[in-house]
């Protein structure tokens, strides 16, 4: 068991990201002494590495000792520690278990997200938490910092199957109301559910003063349709079969597609939230830097 | 090929091929992967907007492909797609209309094989798709119980006539009837055997004759049987303008049609009109060639004209230059004249070819019979229709013609003598310098010779046949055994030509010449008119018959006009009183050449009578200048009179070129006489043909003129050994009707032969096809116009599956 949801923490993804700060767009109170607008100033900042000096870098974090012994200007760069609650709220229902071809299910793809997530806010000894979710939100592991609570989400993700409909709208206000504080809830879902729903629920969680960001992953089969002869599509979460020629449909299917994601997209809008596309083609990587790197460019 | 097997490829390849896009969609249908699909909510949606649109897409495609498969597969199976289209137009009511299948259908096939059906395009002629139609057609009936009839156009074809006059009407109807019904109720394996066994005669296109022939047919058919009509020809206007709307004998078409629709009403079938012709045609053609000369004499130069026609029924059709050549008796090549440019559908000035003396200079063998020549002409390139791109013209050279003259005032002196200036005229001949004086030959220009008698000499005249004219200037009377002798000489095709004067006796004139009306004068001798004061009033000449060969040399300008008009010389004249009532012989009828212009008005001066295969030419004053002073004139009776001998010495060349069809007769003379004589046609063949004799005159009649070109008739004569040797030879040529090289078809300014004949029909019923509209022949590949559409289309067809393929599977991307 215990190597089965081991998987999820790829090391490969983690190095690529461990350098990457999670910051929230608002400073999340926190437990923790120090936990300020400027977490660089705390006791809790750790030293992590030297660099050299490149024009507009704060002379603040120039180090003088070195430059003594080195004649060189070298920049001190710190890890940051940063006191946040962070809730993975993970979509676990039958449309989620969709894949074409060679690549990660949805649900797989979002596991690896999730986990890759939580280990990042706990390596800050932030808290993290999950939720996982299909019709209902039927496992809550509450935001913590320990290991044993990172292994516990792991199980949790890796122990269930998917059968059953999205109703994502009921199950965000059950973690706004399951979270308490403000925290930063990072949802993983297709998000293939009404958009009523869906911005209801983001509207509850921006009444509570949660950040939110939503990363709706779908497969680039979904986003693209390139099927090319005849083909039965079998309908998940109960929807009916269609046996029908897809080349004639690609087009008013996209159509459909473009609509829903800019339905979705102005409900996170009009909900303060961040909204991420992701399709399970991209690497792990590359979907988090992106989304990082962002949030980083926007601080201050 | 068997009918079964025709009927399996006609119609199962392309109904198999048909259902091969249809078995495929079903197939599909059943091969389809299944995904399990997520995004279901928004598929339904689409599916929910464009179902309709995508049913109907996959609709369209799929008789696309049906359409496409069936293209390609009816361009490889011509056969069998004009089978499935004769199936078609039989269902449709074409030839047996809605009878039980069980009534014998009689089909009358009017086949036309007119000259201009010759013309070939892409190594097909419009007469070989007319014959594959026709024979198809009878291979569409049930053997053993059907029956076909076939018209043909050279069966209904009378030529214009013996002796240059045209058969009567009832005549020529029954020279038709007897070559028609040779052909007529046919069992389908005669009639299969006629239809291949016909070719394309050199006749002219008389579709009415046909129709009417037809239309007989057609009516005489039992009450009990079905009766059918296919028309099949190329539509040229030579042969259906007359017919059209605006043609002469619309109404008698209408009348035909009608009669024919009348019966076959009662058969369920509507005539059936199949056009083999093309659409685009274009010929160049010798449309007539005639010489100036009618008999040329031993050492004359002769003129010939020949017209050239460019006929196209494309109105994009190009200017043509065209290059004529001739030869001489199948002698070398020459070519003659700059290159002739012609215009599309525009008369263009005949083209004039002078033959130099030499070449109608007779060998000394032939010095004492003449000879014939025969001048070949033709355009250095062939073109479509290759019959009229040549012809023929036989110019007879004589060693001279004999005129008898009988002087019925003889004198020394020429002043008083009655045909000294007469004589001097007729044989009139002169050297012509071409070159240094004195180095050219001699030309003659004419080749009379005189012989002048007597009126008491006449009556020791065994015959006149020695002689081609006979002239009798101011005879008192003329013995009785004479004028029988005349009656005979002038029937058999020769010339008699009378002068009035003082001497003669009208009254024996009247009794033994004019006989009533029934003898060969042209009108009854009245008293002499004018004066016999020398000073008394002179009067002109009016021309009363334009038209008239004699007097078309001088009336095809003004200027010649004046010869005749301006001499005011005629003192006196004989009042003459012209046939009228009981006397008017309608086979002999007087006709006025030229008048006196008195100030009563207008009186005879010179009249014509045919008699017989001969004419009879009478002038109302003198031949001397007893009564008039017409030789001091401006050289008028040197002009007229040379005209009018040579008119009436040309009887024998008369029948030297003839019209397709068209019998050549040939007085014997005495010295002509032979044991035997055979004709040579162009193809080569020999016929022996027998002299007949008709009312005392040996004649020799040949009536195989069926094609055109060169036929050599040969008397022989038996050497002391019994071994037949050449006596004499001549020849005569035989020419295609000029109407025939018009290839313009019968159409109207907006619409197409069909329009055309819909028009003339009014509201008869009718259907109408068009070669080329199916494929002909076995071989796909080398079919006519038509045939590349179709091969087009199956292009198109195969285009279209190729681009759907590689849409459907390289350009639209494959799901992974």
């Amino acid at each position: 068991m215990a190597q089965a949801y081991q998987k999820y923490l790829d090391p490969a993804v983690l190095n690529q990201i461990r350098h990457l700060e999670v910051t929230a767009r608002n400073v999340v109170e926190g437990f923790l002494a120090g936990l300020h607008k400027s977490p660089y100033k705390g006791f809790s900042v750790e030293f992590a590495q030297h660099r050299e000096y490149v024009p507009g870098d704060d002379l603040r974090y120039l180090d003088w000792k070195a430059y003594a012994k080195s004649d060189k200007y070298y920049i001190k760069e710190y890890e940051e520690e940063t006191n946040f609650r962070a809730v993975v709220v993970l979509d676990t229902s039958e449309s989620m278990r969709y894949q074409s071809g060679e690549l990660k299910s949805k649900l797989d793809y979002g596991r690896y997200m999730a986990a890759s997530l939580a280990y990042l806010v706990q390596k800050q000894s932030d808290a993290a938490g999950l939720a996982l979710f299909d019709e209902k939100l039927y496992d809550w592991v509450p935001p913590a910092t320990s290991q044993v609570t990172l292994m516990r989400m792991l199980a949790s993700m890796h122990e269930r199957v998917p059968q059953k409909k999205t109703n994502i709208g009921d199950v965000l206000v059950d973690v706004a109301q399951r979270s308490g504080r403000r925290s930063l809830v990072m949802v993983i879902s297709d998000l293939f559910d009404k958009v009523e729903h869906l911005k209801r629920g983001l509207e509850h969680l921006a009444a509570r003063k949660h950040d939110v960001i939503v990363f709706n992953v779908m497969d680039p089969q979904e986003r693209e349709f390139t099927f090319d002869r005849l083909t039965q599509f079998i309908g998940l979460e109960e929807y009916p079969d269609l046996l029908v020629d897809p080349r004639s449909l690609r087009k008013a299917y996209l159509e459909e597609v473009e609509h829903f994601t800019t339905a979705v997209r102005r409900a996170c809008l009009r909900a303060r939230s961040d909204y991420v596309a992701i399709d399970t083609a991209m690497p792990l990587d590359v979907a988090l830097q992106a989304y990082l790197a962002k949030r980083s460019g926007r601080r201050g | 090929m068997p009918t079964w097997l025709i009927w399996t490829l006609g119609l199962g390849i392309p109904l198999a091929a048909a259902a091969v896009p249809i078995i495929i969609h079903i197939i599909n249908l059943t091969r389809y992967r299944k995904v399990d699909w997520a995004a279901m909510e928004f598929l339904l949606a689409a599916y929910k907007r464009t179902r309709r649109r995508v049913q109907m897409e996959s609709l369209i495609m799929l008789l696309l492909r049906v359409l496409a498969v069936m293209l390609i597969a009816a361009a490889l199976f011509p056969m069998g797609c004009e089978r499935v289209k004769e199936w078609a137009d039989e269902t449709m009511g074409i030839t047996r209309g809605t009878l039980s299948t069980d009534a014998p259908l009689h089909l009358v096939l009017v086949l036309d094989n007119s000259a201009s059906m010759g013309y070939k395009q892409e190594g097909q002629t419009s007469f070989d798709r007319a014959k594959q139609f026709a024979l198809a057609t009878v291979d569409s009936l049930k053997p053993n119980r059907d029956r076909v009839s076939v018209v043909r156009l050279s069966d209904v074809y009378v030529p214009p006539g013996i002796g240059g006059m045209a058969l009567a009407d009832d005549a020529a109807d029954k020279s038709r009837r007897r070559r028609v019904s040779q052909l007529s109720s046919l069992n389908l394996d005669a009639a299969r055997r006629e239809i291949a066994a016909t070719g394309v005669a050199a006749v002219d296109t008389n579709m009415l004759a046909a129709l009417r022939e037809s239309a007989r047919m057609v009516e005489g058919t039992p009450e009990n049987d079905a009766v059918g009509l296919v028309i099949i020809s190329d539509f040229c206007t030579s042969g259906w303008r007359e017919l059209s709307k605006d043609g002469t004998v619309h109404a008698d078409f209408v009348a035909v049609m009608d009669r024919m629709n009348a019966r076959m009403k009662t058969s369920g079938t509507v005539p059936v009109f199949y056009d083999a012709g093309f659409e685009n045609g274009q010929n160049v053609a010798i449309t007539g060639v005639r010489v100036n000369e009618r008999i040329v004499g031993n050492g004359m130069e002769a003129k010939v004209l020949i017209d050239v026609q460019f006929s196209a029924s494309d109105p994009r059709a190009q200017d043509r230059n065209v290059r004529l050549k001739y030869r001489i008796d199948g002698g070398p090549e020459r070519p003659f004249g700059a290159p002739i440019v012609l215009q599309p559908n525009r008369a263009a000035e005949p083209v004039q070819l002078v033959l130099p003396a030499r070449d109608l200079t007779l060998k000394p063998e032939e010095e004492k019979t003449g000879a014939s020549r025969n001048i070949e002409i033709f355009t250095e390139e062939p073109d479509a229709l290759t019959t009229d791109n040549t012809r023929n013209v036989v110019i007879h050279v004589v060693p001279g013609v004999p005129i008898l003259v009988i002087d019925g005032v003889p004198h020394a002196d020429p002043n008083i003598d009655e045909t000294f200036y007469l004589e001097t005229a007729l044989g009139i001949s002169s050297s012509r310098v071409d070159g240094e004086r004195g180095e050219a030959p001699d030309v003659r220009i004419t080749p009379n010779y005189i012989v002048s008698m007597r009126p008491e000499q006449m009556a020791a005249i065994d015959s006149f046949f020695d002689y081609r004219l006979v002239i009798l200037a101011n005879v008192q009377d003329i013995p009785e055994g004479v004028v029988a002798k005349l009656e005979e000489f002038v029937e058999a095709g020769f010339g008699l030509l009378i002068f009035d004067g003082d001497k003669v006796d009208f009254g024996k004139y009247n009794s033994m010449l004019y006989k009533e009306g029934k003898g060969m004068l042209p009108a009854k001798l009245g008293r002499p008119g004018g004066s016999d004061d020398p000073t008394a009033e002179n009067y002109g000449l009016t021309v009363t018959g334009p038209d008239h060969p004699v007097i078309k040399l001088f009336a095809e300008s003004p200027e010649n006009l004046t010869i005749i008009t301006d001499p005011v010389a005629v003192r006196n004249w004989r009042e003459v009183t012209l046939p009228a009532g009981t006397e008017v012989d309608p086979l002999r009828q007087t006709q006025t050449l030229l008048s006196l212009n008195l100030p009563s008005g207008p009186v005879p001066f010179m009249l014509e009578r045919p008699y017989g295969r001969g004419r009879v030419m009478y002038v109302t004053t003198t031949a001397s200048e007893r009564w008039n002073g017409l030789w001091r004139t401006n050289g008028l009776p040197l002009f007229l009179y040379l005209e009018v001998a040579s008119y009436l010495t040309g009887n024998e060349a008369r029948y030297s070129n003839l019209s397709v069809g068209e019998p050549f007769r040939r007085v014997l003379r005495v010295v002509d006489v032979a044991p035997q004589y055979t004709v040579r046609d162009p193809a080569g063949t020999n016929v022996d043909i027998a002299a007949t004799s008709d009312a005392g005159v040996n004649l020799l009649e040949y009536a195989g003129t069926a094609q055109p070109g060169v036929y050599t008739l040969t008397a022989f004569e038996k050497t002391d050994s019994g071994e037949p040797r050449r006596k004499w030879q001549e020849r005569f040529s035989v020419n295609l009707h000029a109407r025939e090289s018009d290839l313009m078809r019968l159409s109207l300014a907006e619409g197409g032969t069909e329009a055309a004949l819909k028009e003339a029909l009014g509201e008869l019923p009718m259907l109408y096809r068009r070669a080329g509209d199916e494929l002909e022949g076995g071989d796909a590949l080398a079919g006519d116009q038509g045939g590349k559409e179709w091969m087009w289309l199956a292009v198109l067809g195969v285009c279209f599956l190729l681009f759907e393929t590689v849409w459907s599977g390289v350009i639209s991307k494959a799901d992974k």
